[in-house]
């Protein structure tokens, strides 16, 4: 993405398992800067910055530049860093703050992050962003309480639609906390392990998609509450992905096969890809040219031409 | 005649290959595993829950004794191969040794760390995004070769 003109460049920020966080020149792929073990600038964590990092730019209205991250395995603390050096910015930790492996979501129009932690109560948390050039993380007020509490907690990432905050937990149950009232509705315990990574929100209506351990599964978000669609069997699903304004998600799964669902019938077009035995990772969308991008567990990366 | 043989094994020119032997091929090697939980405290890795667990720690513990580490002007840094459960490779994980500078009588006492540690990313990870269930094996091997220098450990990483 290209950050801000100040900084005069395309610039990639990845995370990556091992802890690090770094800043890669989108065009040259040099590396800008680094927070990791390997330059002895990592995060002051013992498992470093597993989450994906988010942002705020001035260039997309952003009040400020900064890049957010969470550390996982303590202490754990969220982090707003300077894309253009990785220095520290703000941080916010506090005691009943548990890992944070997921990616923070930034709501510009709030000027405001909302990141999950793994363990409850302290669950969802809310920050404000700080005011122009005046970058800082304070307990968004907004969120009342904050943290908030869906138990027992989420490895995830939230997403927000329609000023309501939507994300998995780890026993499969769905969270959604409407920012206006502070309401949390969720959708039972189906006991198919975790939520994986995020909820996936139709934009067309009020369903929501997601994977857990052996299923994909459908539910819609009634205000009140959240119903049950469709749960199909998939094992070893990986998160899903929709292409927008489709009747079509896709998941990669555990036997080479990149899988089309149809949301309106379940109907499933399977793609083989790779021998069976091989996995098949979390698929994204070069929407400019309908391709659907995975990786797999053999260290290939597929493009398909979508939808099939 | 037992004498004479020994005498002659012990005139016997060094072999080149044994003389250019590098430092890594002479050590050996071993790995523990241990899974942390929620509190970030390790545990056994016999079942590591992979929405709990943050991570699984590799300590690998080199058998060089300990005053030869100290002379080595570059302590050996170990690598673990981590395979997953269908016997692919997931990770390669560096494993830096930790080296303490501290002053004893007036001179610079350099002590290098037998151990080494690398954490492997579990719980919020493509391991539990992918469903990468099953038992899991991990190799220790000294940077710069290709042969582990250990015998492997298992770890079994479920929902």
């Amino acid at each position: 993405m290209r950050v801000a003109p100040t900084l005069g460049a395309w610039r990639l920020f990845v995370g990556t398992d091992g802890g690090g966080v770094h800043a890669v020149d989108g065009k040259s792929g040099q590396l800008i800067w680094s927070r990791s073990a390997a330059f002895g600038t990592a995060l002051p964590s013992n498992g470093g910055a597993q989450a994906a990092p988010a942002g705020l730019f001035k260039n997309f209205g952003g009040n400020n530049d900064m890049i957010l991250v969470g550390t996982n395995n303590g202490p754990d603390t969220f982090y707003a860093l300077d894309p253009d050096t990785g220095n520290d910015i703000a941080s916010y930790s506090d005691a009943g703050m548990a890992p944070i492996t997921g990616m923070a979501v930034v709501d510009y129009a709030g000027n405001r992050a909302f990141f999950l932690t793994s363990n409850s109560p302290a669950v969802l948390y809310g920050v404000d962003l700080g005011p122009p050039l005046a970058a800082n993380l304070t307990l968004s007020t907004l969120l009342s309480p904050n943290p908030v509490n869906c138990s027992p907690g989420s490895a995830g990432s939230a997403v927000l639609r329609n000023n309501r905050l939507y994300f998995g937990s780890s026993s499969t149950r769905i969270c959604s906390v409407d920012l206006l009232t502070g309401s949390v509705s969720t959708a039972g315990n189906t006991g198919d392990g975790a939520v994986k990574g995020f909820v996936w929100p139709d934009r067309r209506n009020n369903n929501l998609y997601f994977s857990s351990n052996t299923r994909v599964q459908a539910v819609r978000d009634l205000g009140a509450s959240i119903n049950p669609l469709w749960s199909l069997p998939i094992p070893n699903a990986s998160m899903v992905l929709q292409k927008p304004g489709s009747d079509y998600i896709y998941v990669g799964n555990g036997n080479g096969q990149l899988i089309q669902i149809d949301v309106v019938t379940q109907f499933q077009t399977p793609l083989t890809l790779e021998a069976s035995g091989v996995q098949i990772g979390a698929p994204s969308l070069d929407g400019g040219y309908d391709l659907v991008i995975v990786g797999s567990s053999t260290g290939t990366l597929h493009a398909v031409r979508v939808p099939y | 005649m037992s004498i004479l043989l020994l005498a002659i094994a012990l005139a016997a020119p060094i072999s080149p290959d044994l003389e250019e032997a590098r430092p890594a091929e002479r050590v050996t090697c071993s790995v523990d595993v241990r899974a942390l939980d929620a509190q970030g405290q390790p545990r056994s890795a016999r079942l590591v829950s992979a929405s709990i667990a943050p991570a699984v720690v590799f300590r690998g513990r080199l058998s060089l004794h300990e005053r030869e580490m100290e002379d080595e002007a570059t302590p050996a840094t170990l690598l673990f191969d981590v395979f997953n459960a269908r016997g692919q490779r997931y990770q390669v994980l560096v494993a830096e040794p930790r080296v303490v500078v501290s002053e004893r009588a007036g001179h610079r006492v350099k002590k290098v760390s037998k151990t080494r540690e690398a954490a492997l990313a579990v719980a919020g990870s493509s391991i539990a995004w992918t469903s990468m269930y099953g038992k899991w094996r991990v190799e220790p091997r000294i940077e710069g070769t290709t042969r582990r220098c250990g015998a492997p450990e298992y770890f079994t990483i479920q929902p």
